[in-house]
This record gives structure tokens, C-alpha cells and sequence, in this order.
């Protein structure tokens, strides 16, 4: 009886093992043209002409993965997205087969990396398409801070009139000269790069924080760099921030940090809403701590100015998580998405990708501890214990030779570090890379 | 001479002590006529004001003892700066015409009656002089706004988001934002190359406009300076250019210069910018390339008539228009710093020469040229004139009536060298005795007959 227990044990730990880790076969077969969904929008005619001889395309213009089509979520082996939907590592499990997500766009914190790395699915992002976009809308932000465009734009549609000089003083209240202000940026990469140097033509003086960023970069620029955010608080008139969100950064500036800033202080966001605490920002700009404000991404999106903490919140400038964007821009993204899931369909994962964004944890997760055959439970042998599941992308159940099976080896890892595939290979059986499609010789 | 008192009694009613009440008179603050209010119009020697108010030869021609002019401000299109260079340029001999306003403040000789000089004046034409750098960044950094918020739409999509609209997905995004465009390749053209214009260009390259300008006026070379490009016809710049910036003065050869020929010159789906003198484009031809969509998006800091209404005029139904009421130049550090500077050069005009001391006059060349007088001996000059007959009016600011002795004629401010001595404020209630050289301007000419 106790033997029994105790196996039953090791099944079920073996069970729970086998469901809750994909098997990280990131070369394995595919489907000859497998299925590519767009997951967060109906448009995809700039992606159709790229990926149409070696993929069906399809698109599901979800909001989230309770409304993606069951065929997608069991079929589709690459999957394309924008901002405005989110894969946790829940909506990751639901996907059968997915190998590849591309985020056409630069920030990936909607979704969870590691997760997808270690149920075996690549996450690339394109990064480069948006960065001179940004950086203008940026500093149109900024310039609107200091130069009160939008807002006597508007006050102008609302029929002030500003005839005398003293009139225009009243209603340009607050128009700041920029020489000599300082513009503080949080995060140095790509677009705060691009920032830093339009600011530099205006007379700002530019200072950083990047505590990513090996020594170095403020030479390259003629930049002056922090040591820590509060030192760049204090030091700047203008904060802006340019960095990816993550699970250290989540409200950055928050009622403790807003503290640190100057008095009337401006703050530009166009990177992600999650950075900033915007109760806390709401205060801020009521009480005249903070002078201006102009967001592009907010907490929840969509923005509405009739919602939410900033609902009445003076001198705040809104625009729609618009920066990015320009005919240009859009379809560039869009074409560098498609060429990477080409590229991942048709060649190695991820060596033949150009962006992916966890590749550190693919490999980690895809390494197993080297294992004495041996010492494996006989179970565990291939042979019974392993099967791929139904509905897997053109494998149909129990369709392909377990040898086979136990013959891939993920991509790049080499034999000598004894990484076997889910299965340990059978004594005796040379393991050889190959590449996708190939079935091994010694079938 | 305290400058602050001296800057007080020479502005324009709305800050002197020449005001009715406690606010501005009515006319003033407007473009159509200076304040009629009399001892401004007889007695002021120095001006000061902004682009508010307009002067016209008439308008001048009230004015009894303009001698300098100063417009707070870059622009003096609003001042015609040929006929105040113009305006008296007879030579008088025999008076002395010097006054001043406060003269309490001035220093009293001890015995008057043995001053000995006399001073002849020229009455040289108004020196109209501007204040030409105080707001060019800011002008710059403005336009640079326009230029940003043209190509990236941020002040129309936060009018969406103000107006309700809700803007979920990618494809909303692109809606909403269409029209939003990559700069970097788009041609920048400037019209006018001055102090606003290169700032501008300086800027702009960094965005990756390619930047061309063009500048009849300006020597060659500035285009090596700062790596931009020149053409030399506006019709090649309206070719070339996706967004056109205006940053010359406003002339008599300029007016209009934006109209339905030369807009149907720039290419389709243009942008147009305006920070510099409304009188430069016409409003009607604007109005209708917006709506047909030949220029793709306009924003103006200046406009034909201010101030500006959305509802009103021309533009009242044009689409795709950004308007802000001429706050380009406003910063409270650039405003400081002109009306500082044009205190200044009212102070260098009351203590220095007219105008080889200015620093920003405009109208030197309308000048009539005089030769310098130097003292006359007293045959010369006619005896009424003789510091006997000229009585400072009853009530005229700061003199008690008959209160000062009639040496402070030959008072001079501090040190106006001989040749260039102001001339005399008269006051319009002191009615010139038949043989007391009347002081009103127009009829100078008069007075060596007498």
C-alpha cells in the first residue's frame, strides 16, 4: 500500500510537473503554414503581403484573452499585439502552441517575459520605429509646458480675448523662458537620447538617471548624469521620463518622490501610466507643487478627462498614447513585426531573431540539469510518460515517432552541455541539432 | 533724474500720471489713435509702447515735442517710422526751446537772470527706436511649438480628449492622430533670416527639418554660418518647403505676402506658421486653402485684426487652425528685460544725443540731416525770447505757477551737448502772446518771421 502511495506521489509530481512546464522545444515541428494572429487589432494588411507564403494570418481585436477565439488560442503559433491587451502568465497558459509573440512596438510590460519563456515562447519587440516620433511629441509636450500653446489654444476657443499687453501678461501667465531651465530624464535609452539632444538646442541644460547604463554615455552626449533619482529630482525644473516599466519601477513618482521635485516643477510622460501614482500627481498639481503636467500614457487607458484620480486636476495636458504615432512610424513597426515572425517561422528560435526581449530566460528555462539516464525514472523514459497534447499545432496525437520526438533538441543549445529535451534520449541514441522541419535521419 | 519717475512721466496715459481716473483712457490700449488727452499730445518729449496702438503720420503730427519714440518690443510696423523721421526738420534759430516735464526735479540755477546761454535747436525729426532682442528665444521656442504641434497634433488631440472622444484601440489611435507625420526629412522654410528666424533654424535641424530660407535683405554667407540653405526667390522657397514659418517685419513691400497666388505656390498639404505680423497673410485666402485642404494645418500667433476671435473674421469657420493671442514673445523675464531696455534708451536719449546715442534706432536714415548749432550770442536771438516772457503754465506737473524763474529755460538735463538740445514743450492753454514764438510744432515755420 505505502509503494502505491508513493508512486501515486511521484505521478502526480510528475503530472503537475508535465502540465505546468511546456516543454521548451523551441525548434520543434510546426504546422507547414502555421497560424499568426493579430491579438489587439482588425488591421493587417501591412503584415498580409510579408507573411502570406509562409503563414495564415488572422486577427481577433481582443481587448484581453477571454475574447480570443478558441482556434486561435489552441492553433496559433505566433502572435502579434499592440499595448492595449495584456498576457499574464494565465492567458499565456491558454495558448497551445504559441512559440512567438511579437510586440509591434518598443515597451513589452503587458507582457510577462518570463513567464512566456518558460512555457517556451519567444517575445521580441521593435523597438526603433517610434524613437524620433516620441522624442518630438516629447518635446512638443515639454515646449507646450513652458510656452502655454495648448492651453491659450484653448482659452481662445473658449473666447478669451487679450487685447492689451497687460491682457496678454494675464492669459500667458506662467510662459517660461527655457534658457537655463533643466530638464531632468529618467531612463537614457533610444528615445531619451533623442530627447536629450532637441532639448539641448532650446537651452535646456540636461541632466539624467539611468541606473542601467554602464559609465560612459553622458561623455558621448555632453549630458551630466545622477547618481540616484532624488539627486535628479531636486536638480531639475522639468522631469521626463523615458524608461521601460517594470516590477522595480512601478509609481516612481509617487507622493514621497513629487516631494523631492522642485516647487512648480513640470512633469512630461510619455513612456508608460504605470510610472506615475496619479492620486498623488492630482495633489500635486492642485497645490501648485507641481506647475504643469503633460501624459501621454496613463493608468488606465483609455484616458478620459471626466474619470479617474486626475479627473480635476489644473494645468494638465492629455493626449491619447498618441506619441508614437505617424503613417510612417506605424507601418515600419508593423513591417518589422511581420519580418520578425517570418523570420521566426522560417528559421531558429531565438537565434534568428533580431529583438527578442527574453532571451536570457528561454535559455535559462530550456536548461535542464544534466541528467545520468540513470538516474531518470524509467517513467520519464519518453515512452509513456511524455505525450504531446492534443491539438498541438499539426501534431496529431501520438502522430510522431517518440524517437523523433526525443531526437529535437532546442535550438542553439549544444550537446556538450547534455541539455536533453524533455525526454531523456535513449541510451544509445545519438542526439544531433537540427534544424525545424528535419526529421532525424535515424528514424 | 530718477529713471523710474522719468519712465512715468513719459508713458502713454495707461501708466503716467496723465490718466483720467484710475483706468486707461478710452482710445488707448486700441490701434486707432493715441490718447487724446492734451499734455501728452503737447508735452512729451519720449514715448513708450507696445504693438497695441498704432501711429500714423496724422497720428504723429499731434504729438507737439516728440523727439524719441521707443516700441517695447521688436516690431514697429505699427509706427511710421518715415514720417517721424520727417516730422520737423526745420531748423530754428534764436530759441530756446528746451522744457522738461517734472522740472521740480531738475536742479534751479542760483541767478537765472545772468544765464548767459541760449541754445538753438534743431528740430530734428522723432527717433522711433525698438527693442530688438529681449524676446527671440522665446519667439523661437514658440514657433518651434506651432511648428511641434502642427506635426505632431498634440493641441488638437487634447482638444478630443477635453471634448470627450475616446480613443481605445490602435486603429482608434491612428484615427484620432492621422494626420500626425514624421519631421525628420520634412523641409523647414523660413521667410526672413533675422534674429527669430536663425534661432528657429537652429532648432529645427535638430528635429531633422531641412531648413531653407529666404532673405532678400540679407548679405551672403549666414547660410555657411548655420548650415541651412538659401534661396533666393520666395516662389522656389513656397516649392520646396512642407512647412513654411514667417519671420520678417511687416513693410510696405510685404503686406499680403501669403495670399491665394503665392499659397497656391506652396505644395499641397502644407503647413504654414505665423509668429510675426499678422498683416503678412491674408486671412480670406488662408481661410480657404484650410477648408479645401491645400494647407494641411495653420498656426498663428498674429492675426489681420487683434485681438483674435474664433468667431469672428475669416478664419472664424477654417479648419485645422492653432491660435494663440500674440503670446509668442511673453515670458515675464523677456518682458522685464524690454521694458528695461527701452527705459534705458529713453535714458540715453534724454542724456546723450539724438540719435548717435541710441542703440536700436530705426529711422536714423530718415533723418533730415541739420548741421549742429553751436551757442549763438545773443543778438541772435529775439529779445521776448530773452527768458522774460515764457511762463510755464498753472497746473503743469510738479512747477507751481509762476514758480519758476525764467533761467530754467536755459536749463539743459544733464549733459545734452549744445547742437542737439530738446525742443521746448508748449502747453495748449498758454496762448502765445503776438510776439511770443508760438510752440506748437507746425507752426515753427513762422517764427523766424517774427
Amino acid at each position: 500500500m505505502a509503494l502505491m502511495d508513493k508512486h501515486k506521489v511521484k505521478r502526480q509530481r510528475l503530472d503537475r510537473i508535465c502540465e505546468g512546464i511546456r516543454p521548451p522545444i523551441l525548434n520543434g515541428p510546426m504546422h507547414p503554414r502555421p497560424l499568426v494572429a493579430l491579438l489587439d487589432g482588425r488591421d493587417c494588411t501591412v503584415e498580409m503581403p510579408i507573411l502570406k507564403d509562409v503563414a495564415t494570418v488572422a486577427f481577433c481585436d481582443a481587448q484581453s484573452t477571454q475574447e480570443i477565439h478558441e482556434k486561435v488560442l489552441n492553433e496559433a503559433v505566433g502572435a502579434m499585439m499592440y499595448h492595449t491587451i495584456t498576457l499574464s502568465r494565465d492567458d499565456l497558459d491558454k495558448f497551445k502552441g504559441l512559440r512567438i509573440i511579437v510586440r509591434i512596438g518598443s515597451g513589452f510590460d503587458n507582457i510577462d517575459i518570463k513567464a512566456a519563456a518558460e512555457l517556451g515562447i519567444a517575445v521580441c519587440n521593435i523597438p526603433s520605429s517610434s524613437v524620433e516620433e516620441t522624442a518630438d511629441s516629447t518635446l512638443c509636450h515639454i515646449l507646450n509646458l513652458y510656452r502655454r500653446v495648448t492651453w491659450l489654444h484653448q482659452a481662445m476657443r473658449e473666447g478669451t480675448r487679450a487685447s492689451s499687453v497687460e491682457q496678454i501678461r494675464e492669459v500667458a501667465g506662467g510662459a517660461a523662458r527655457i534658457r537655463g531651465e533643466t530638464l531632468g530624464i529618467i531612463g537614457l535609452g533610444r528615445i531619451g537620447q533623442a530627447v536629450a539632444l532637441r532639448a539641448k538646442a532650446f537651452g535646456f541644460s540636461v541632466i539624467f538617471y539611468d541606473p542601467y547604463l554602464p559609465d560612459g554615455v553622458e561623455r558621448s552626449l555632453g549630458l551630466q548624469r545622477m547618481s540616484t533619482l532624488q539627486d535628479l529630482l531636486i536638480h531639475s525644473d522639468c522631469v521626463s521620463l523615458h524608461c521601460c516599466l517594470n516590477e522595480h519601477n512601478h509609481h516612481l513618482i509617487n507622493d514621497f518622490t513629487i516631494k523631492q521635485m522642485r516647487q512648480g516643477a513640470f512633469l512630461v510622460n510619455t513612456a508608460r501610466g504605470g510610472l506615475v501614482d496619479e492620486k498623488a500627481l492630482a495633489q500635486a498639481l492642485k497645490e501648485g507643487r507641481i506647475r504643469g503636467a503633460a501624459l501621454d500614457v496613463h493608468e488606465t487607458e483609455p484616458f478620459s478627462f471626466s474619470q479617474g484620480a486626475l479627473k480635476d486636476a489644473p494645468n494638465l495636458i492629455c493626449t491619447p498614447h498618441t506619441a508614437w504615432y505617424s503613417e510612417q512610424a506605424s507601418i515600419e513597426s508593423r513591417e518589422e513585426a511581420a519580418k520578425e515572425v517570418r523570420r521566426a517561422i522560417t528559421g531558429r528560435i531565438p537565434d534568428s531573431l533580431k529583438n527578442c526581449v527574453n532571451k536570457e530566460y528561454l535559455m535559462a528555462a530550456a536548461q535542464w540539469p544534466t541528467m545520468d539516464p540513470a538516474s531518470v525514472h524509467q517513467e520519464l523514459n519518453g515512452a509513456s510518460a511524455y505525450r504531446f497534447p492534443a491539438g498541438m499545432v499539426g501534431v496529431t496525437a501520438g502522430g510522431l515517432p517518440a524517437a523523433a520526438v526525443e531526437g529535437m533538441v532546442a535550438g542553439t543549445l549544444s550537446i556538450s552541455h547534455g541539455i536533453p529535451p524533455s525526454h531523456a534520449p535513449s541510451p544509445g541514441q545519438t542526439v544531433k541539432p537540427e534544424s525545424d522541419r528535419e526529421i532525424p535521419a535515424d528514424q | 533724474m530718477d529713471p523710474d519717475r522719468l519712465a512715468q512721466s513719459k508713458c502713454l496715459p495707461q501708466e503716467g500720471p496723465f490718466t483720467k481716473g484710475s483706468s486707461s483712457l478710452p482710445c488707448c490700449g486700441s490701434r486707432c489713435s493715441p490718447c487724446p488727452a492734451p499734455a501728452v499730445l503737447n508735452e512729451a518729449v519720449g514715448a513708450m509702447m507696445y504693438h497695441t496702438i498704432t501711429l500714423t503720420r496724422e497720428d504723429l503730427e499731434k504729438f507737439k515735442g516728440l523727439r524719441v519714440i521707443i516700441r517695447i518690443g521688436s516690431g514697429y510696423d505699427n509706427i511710421d517710422i518715415k514720417a517721424a523721421g520727417e516730422l520737423g526738420g526745420t531748423v530754428h534759430q534764436g530759441f530756446q526751446l528746451f522744457t522738461m516735464l517734472r522740472l521740480s526735479l531738475l536742479p534751479m540755477p542760483s541767478s537765472s537772470c545772468e544765464h548767459p546761454r541760449r541754445w538753438v535747436t534743431l528740430i530734428d525729426g522723432i527717433a522711433v527706436c525698438n527693442i530688438p532682442s529681449a524676446a527671440v528665444e522665446e519667439t523661437a521656442d514658440s514657433t518651434l511649438c506651432h511648428i511641434l504641434n502642427l506635426y505632431r497634433r498634440n493641441t488638437w488631440l487634447y482638444q478630443a480628449l477635453r471634448e470627450g472622444t475616446r480613443v481605445q484601440s490602435v486603429e482608434q489611435i491612428r484615427e484620432v492622430a492621422s494626420g500626425a507625420a514624421r519631421i525628420r526629412g520634412e523641409t523647414l522654410g523660413l521667410i526672413g533670416f533675422g534674429r527669430a528666424g536663425q534661432a528657429v533654424a537652429v532648432r529645427a535641424k535638430v528635429f531633422g527639418f531641412n531648413v531653407l530660407f529666404y532673405d532678400p535683405y540679407l548679405q551672403d554667407g549666414l547660410e555657411r554660418s548655420l548650415g541651412v540653405q538659401r534661396v533666393y526667390t520666395l516662389q522656389d522657397l513656397l516649392y520646396q518647403s512642407d512647412c513654411v514659418s514667417l519671420h520678417c517685419n511687416l513693410n510696405e513691400h510685404n503686406h499680403h505676402l501669403i495670399n491665394d497666388f503665392t499659397i497656391k505656390q506652396m505644395r499641397q498639404g502644407a503647413f504654414l506658421v505665423n509668429s510675426a505680423r499678422g498683416g503678412l497673410v491674408d486671412e480670406k485666402a488662408l481661410a480657404q486653402a484650410l477648408k479645401e485642404g491645400r494647407i494641411r494645418g495653420a498656426a498663428l500667433d498674429v492675426h489681420e485684426s487683434e485681438p483674435f476671435s474664433f468667431a469672428q473674421g475669416p478664419l472664424k469657420d477654417a479648419p485645422n487652425l492653432i491660435c494663440t493671442p500674440h503670446t509668442a514673445w511673453y515670458s515675464e523675464q523677456a518682458s522685464l528685460e524690454m521694458r528695461e531696455a527701452a527705459a534705458s534708451e529713453i535714458r540715453r536719449a534724454i542724456t546723450g544725443r539724438i540719435p548717435d546715442s541710441l542703440r536700436n534706432c530705426v529711422n536714423k536714415e530718415f533723418f533730415i540731416t541739420t548741421s549742429p548749432w553751436s551757442v549763438m550770442d545773443q543778438q541772435v536771438v529775439h529779445p521776448d525770447l530773452n527768458g522774460a516772457t515764457y511762463r510755464y503754465p498753472p497746473g503743469m506737473v510738479g512747477v507751481a505757477p509762476g514758480g519758476i524763474p525764467g533761467a530754467m529755460e536755459g536749463m539743459v538735463p544733464g549733459g545734452v551737448p549744445v547742437p542737439h538740445s530738446l525742443p521746448t514743450v508748449t502747453h495748449p492753454s498758454q496762448a502765445p502772446s503776438p510776439n511770443q514764438p508760438t510752440k506748437h510744432r507746425e507752426n515753427r515755420e513762422h517764427l523766424t518771421e517774427q
